[in-house]
């Protein structure tokens, strides 16, 4: 263990390097990048770059289009973000302002799509290919209409690209999930987006998007509205489609097309004892495993044959970590979940190499329900936290505020290291490698954990800590911002046992 | 309608009014299933106890055999969309098919990969005819309204009726269609027959519909239909103004037989319409006479008489002698509550029993050996069927509240069934946790399996029972959506369960490897906008 280190720092004005630094930002939306931080002031439509070094930080200012922003984080990568602005409806005096979507990383703006029109909100799929807009705004609007930015590629005529929903019954665009490239038997390849609406799903060849679309309903019933997807992953050529409040998963099957349209579809279900909440596709067997959970039972579905097995599980669970590594008296390296929620337990489940099989399962009782947990199934961790009793804060976009860490769970050994803090501390955050856990208390306090080694540093910085934010890059650095809103940090190195460096307000 | 046909409908729908397996249910239909008083004269049966106290006897015949079950194919219908599924049980391949706008569940040949859909919002019916390759539909205009089809044995004909169904005023009382199937030369040929026609029977040699009526009995000539416009069918009648009651038609074709009042059977020779009247105070003279069940023996030599008052099973012989009570046999079963009576199709065995609570026990008769067997059980009876072979009776319970607490108690207020061998007598009793239904069985002695479903959605009991008829060990096969329908495959060895589920979804079960393999979400793809 480190030995404790007192330090006090006086505030230090780096302002170095700062081209666009002396706007002062309201900024409404703050997001981590690769060893830098984005802060977006949507009234003056600047993101700001901050880059933190070693010793020093600098700003870039990116110009935004009009209109309320959003911050989509890149789901692959989390060096890059997305700015999404509204834009805004014309007037006598003013030409409208499209919708835009800017591509920022650490080095400034990537690239810029402008859509053709106004759309009230903006998704991300999870492979982070493609942002679609929807939710129309004007003074008339097609609601049936969305479009798609593939954001591999420039901006073009063809992107963003306009999809229309069959609309059956007046339903508009909820949600949508997209497929990679699948080889077709064409030669080419195909690349489908799946919109959803209540009670429908249709899918687009988004490479032919003058093709109408098949339109799948989520119930026999001609008379009723079917429940709504929510939740849709694209497996090779399928489609698993998790409905709102429904026994079953849809299951749409890609086929060769005839004519124009290139493919066509047949539909299955998976059905499960209750109604399904969630849903995780694992691809770690001999085929691929559908995980469905309906709050007591965890079903597990071979995707290809449709056979299924199940186990109770208790109540609340609602996460599921995969990882793969031993257990305690089963020292074969197999594939294992575990089972996490609002419950005083885990739930481990040992799986075999077919989908359906369940070598065994057990319980890891705890001392109180966890209110958020970090996982990192490479090494085999959960880092368990408890509530505080507050919520994480404005701008708290890593939820670092309100929770505490209470026990970090060894998923080999399914045993656990109890973590005990004062009742000062309400703040805590874990790098982004997942190596190393910061926690925050009143008088400037911070400790650093080295999850690995159990290793302490503590430091007092010279004003409270707010909020946490870990950085993105190999640094593992984290910002202790002191305000947030006008970002006011203090930069936490992870590695060595220099004094942490108090940084004034950057934006 | 009269008596235990009555109580059929309502209990469970007018396709169940089909012959064959023979299973006899009891209770089960809540206020609104009471029987009727065989004789339907004075409503003094249902609900009512007799002179000792006990509570009615209740016969319902049912023959489980689901509706669109083909060769290979299952029929399922969506109508909603008006489409039917057709599911090949061999690979699991699924095509879809449009019929009527409206239609009703369709209905299959046994045997055959051909189903029947009827429409209710349509003047058509469409014919499905599945091949090698793909189904094809016909669809041909009717006039009339229908909803039942009864198809004729060897294939030739259909028959298309409007019959009872509960909860449903009738419009059409006397137009029938019999649709001639040869295939490319498919026609419908409308029949007027005698009013309100409840059930049809045919020859073995397929030559003759043979449609029961309020009126008698009404025949169509299979082989002289004309080749256009319409018929009226003979009818023949029994020769009494009373109110028919349940009527049967021999195996053969050559008679109906009909109860009439407390004690009278009157016999139709349907080859030339002359009727023979037995009574059976003929032989009974003493005591309030109370006659709960009449049943033909398979090769329609008898009838079967259970004369539950008297504890007495009388034997009736089938034909101008049947008037003569010097001739009937007379089976005294004292000290054994009977009030039904199954019959095997094979002919050997007969069970006979009561449906009263508390007892418990069975009477097996061997017809070729004239013994008979009381074979005791753990609870009441509920329901009875035998298998076609004639090897194994399967026995539905019923749960009757003790409020006790020791073994028997317990057992008695659980659901179950027992299964019997009939040779031997060995019975085992399985409790289950839901109401064994009496149309979610198979009892198949080809593949030497009983396949019986269990379905309370109150309790999320959802489950098919695999029993081994040479062992009678039994298997639990878990169902993830409520079953509605259990059938076989023989030649493919499987079993199917069809199963409530938007979407659809059936579960096939392959008996020679215990594995399951389900089909589900095929009805969605007929909603499918392309």
């Amino acid at each position: 263990m480190k030995t404790r280190a007192l330090a006090h720092v006086s505030l230090l004005c780096l302002c170095v390097g700062i081209a666009a630094g002396c706007t002062r930002l309201r900024v409404g939306h703050l997001a981590p990048l690769e060893d830098a931080v984005v802060a977006v002031d949507d009234q003056l439509g600047i993101a700001r770059i901050v880059r933190v070094e070693a010793t020093t930080v600098e700003s870039e200012d990116v110009a935004l289009s009009e209109g309320p922003a959003t911050v989509l984080a890149h789901p692959t990568d989390p060096g890059a973000v997305f700015v999404y602005t509204l834009g805004r409806i014309g007037s006598a005096d003013e030409e409208p302002v499209p919708s835009e979507l800017v591509a920022i990383d650490r080095t400034g703006e990537q690239r810029r799509w402008a859509f053709s029109g106004q759309f009230g909100s903006a998704e991300i799929s999870s492979d982070g290919r493609y942002v679609i807009a929807r939710s129309a705004f004007g003074r008339l609007v097609v609601e049936n209409r969305v479009e798609i930015v593939d954001t591999t590629l420039p901006a073009s005529e063809t992107n963003p690209v306009a999809l229309s929903l069959r609309s059956l019954g007046g339903e508009t665009p909820t949600a949508a999930a997209f497929s990679a490239p699948l080889p077709w038997s064409d030669g080419g390849s195909l690349r489908l987006a799946a919109l959803f609406a209540a009670g429908q799903l249709s899918l687009f060849d988004l490479d032919h998007p003058e093709v109408a679309p098949i339109t799948i309903p989520t119930t026999t019933d001609p008379t009723v509205v079917g429940p709504q997807p929510v939740e849709g992953v694209f497996v090779g050529s399928e489609l698993v489609i998790r409905t709102d409040n429904s026994r079953q998963l849809l299951v749409v099957a890609l086929g060769e097309g005839g004519g124009e349209r290139r493919f066509d579809v047949s539909v299955r279900t998976l059905a499960a004892a209750g109604a399904i909440g969630r849903m995780w596709i694992d691809e770690r067997g001999s085929s691929t495993r559908v995980i469905a959970s309906t709050g007591v039972a965890l079903h597990l579905f071979d995707l290809e044959t449709g056979i299924e097995t199940s186990l109770a599980t208790p109540h609340g669970y609602h996460e599921v970590v995969f990882f793969e590594g031993p257990a305690p008296g089963d020292p074969t390296v197999r594939p294992r979940l575990v089972l996490h929620g609002y419950a005083p337990s885990l739930m481990f489940v040992d799986l075999g190499d077919e989908p359906t099989d369940v070598v065994g399962s057990s319980l890891l009782p705890l001392t109180s329900s966890p209110v958020s947990v970090i996982a990192d199934p490479a090494r085999g961790r959960l880092v368990l936290f408890d509530s505080t009793g507050q919520g994480p804060g404005y701008l708290d976009v890593a939820e670092s505020r309100g929770r505490r860490p209470s026990s970090v769970i060894d998923l080999f050994d399914r045993s656990a290291i109890a973590l005990g803090t004062s009742g000062d501390i309400d703040t805590t955050a874990v790098t982004n490698e997942n190596g190393t856990m910061w926690i925050a208390g009143r008088q400037g306090y911070v400790a650093r954990f080295d999850l690995d080694t159990q290793e302490r540093f503590e430091a007092w910085l010279s004003s409270d800590v707010e909020t946490l934010l870990p950085l993105h890059g190999e640094s593992r650095r984290v910002l202790a911002f002191h305000s947030v809103a006008t970002g006011s940090f203090s930069i936490l190195e992870v590695t060595g046992d220099e004094t942490p460096r108090l940084i004034g307000a950057q934006y | 309608m009269d008596g235990p046909l009555r109580a059929l409908f309502l209990c469970a729908g007018p396709r169940a009014v089909l012959p064959a397996l023979a299973l006899v249910l009891a209770a089960g239909c809540g206020a609104g299933g009471a029987p009727a008083p065989w004789n339907g004269s004075d409503g003094g049966f249902a609900g009512s106890r007799d002179a000792g106290g006990r509570p009615p006897e209740v016969e319902v015949d049912v023959r489980f055999e689901p509706p669109a079950v083909g060769l290979s194919v299952l029929y399922a219908t969506n109508a909603g969309s008006g489409r039917v599924a057709v599911i090949h049980a061999d690979d699991f391949s699924i095509e879809t098919v449009k019929v009527g706008d409206q239609p009703l569940p369709a209905v299959a040949a046994p045997g055959r990969d051909l189903a029947i859909s009827l429409d209710r919002g349509s003047s058509t019916v469409s014919l499905l005819r599945t091949g090698a390759e793909s189904t094809t539909v016909t669809a041909l205009p009717i006039t009339h309204d229908v909803s039942a089809v009864a198809f004729d044995p060897t294939g030739g004909y259909a028959v298309l009726f409007e019959g009872p169904r509960p909860g449903i005023v009738r419009r059409n009382f006397h137009d029938i269609s019999v649709l001639d199937l040869t295939e490319g030369s498919e026609r419908l040929v409308r029949v007027v027959v005698g009013y309100g026609p409840s059930r049809v029977y045919f020859d073995p040699l397929g030559h003759r519909a043979i449609v029961v009526t309020e009126d008698g009995i009404s025949q169509i000539d299979l082989r002289t239909l004309p080749a256009e416009g319409l018929l009226r069918a003979p009818l023949l009648g029994f020769e009494t103004t009373e109110p028919i009651g349940e009527t049967q038609v021999d195996r053969s074709g050559t008679y109906a037989l009909a109860r009439f009042g407390d004690s009278q059977l009157r016999l139709l020779d349907l080859r030339d319409g002359s009727v023979v009247t037995a009574n059976l105070a003929d032989i009974i003279a003493e005591g309030e006479l109370e006659v709960t069940d009449v049943d033909i023996t398979p090769d329609g030599t008898e009838a079967m008489v259970v004369v539950r008052s008297h504890e007495l099973i009388v034997r009736v012989p089938l034909g101008p002698e049947m008037a003569n009570a010097g001739g009937w046999r007379a089976l005294q079963l004292s000290g054994q509550a009977i009030g039904s009576i199954v019959l095997s199709d094979a002919g050997r065995y007969a069970i006979a029993y009561t449906t009263t609570p508390g007892i418990e026990a069975i009477t097996v008769l061997d017809l070729e050996l004239d013994e008979q067997r009381r074979v005791v059980l753990r609870k009441s009876v509920r329901a009875v069927a035998i298998s076609a072979d004639g090897r194994f009776a399967l026995v539905l319970h019923q749960a009757v509240e003790t409020g006790g607490t020791s073994e028997d108690d317990l057992v008695d207020e659980a659901q179950g069934y027992s299964l019997v061998d009939l040779e031997t007598g060995f019975s085992r009793l399985m409790l289950v946790d839901a109401e064994p239904r009496s149309d979610a069985f198979v009892l198949d002695t080809t593949s030497e399996h009983l396949f019986l479903a269990l379905r309370d959605d109150a309790h999320a009991v959802r489950e098919l029972q695999v029993v081994d008829l040479a062992t009678f060990a039994i298997d639990r096969v878990p169902l993830l959506a409520p079953p509605t329908t259990v059938g076989i495959f023989p030649a493919l060895e499987r079993a199917f369960i069809g199963q409530e589920a938007d979407g659809g979804r059936v579960t096939f079960y392959l008996w020679g490897t215990g594995e399951t393999h389900t089909v589900a979400g095929f009805e969605l793809a007929a909603r499918i906008r392309r």
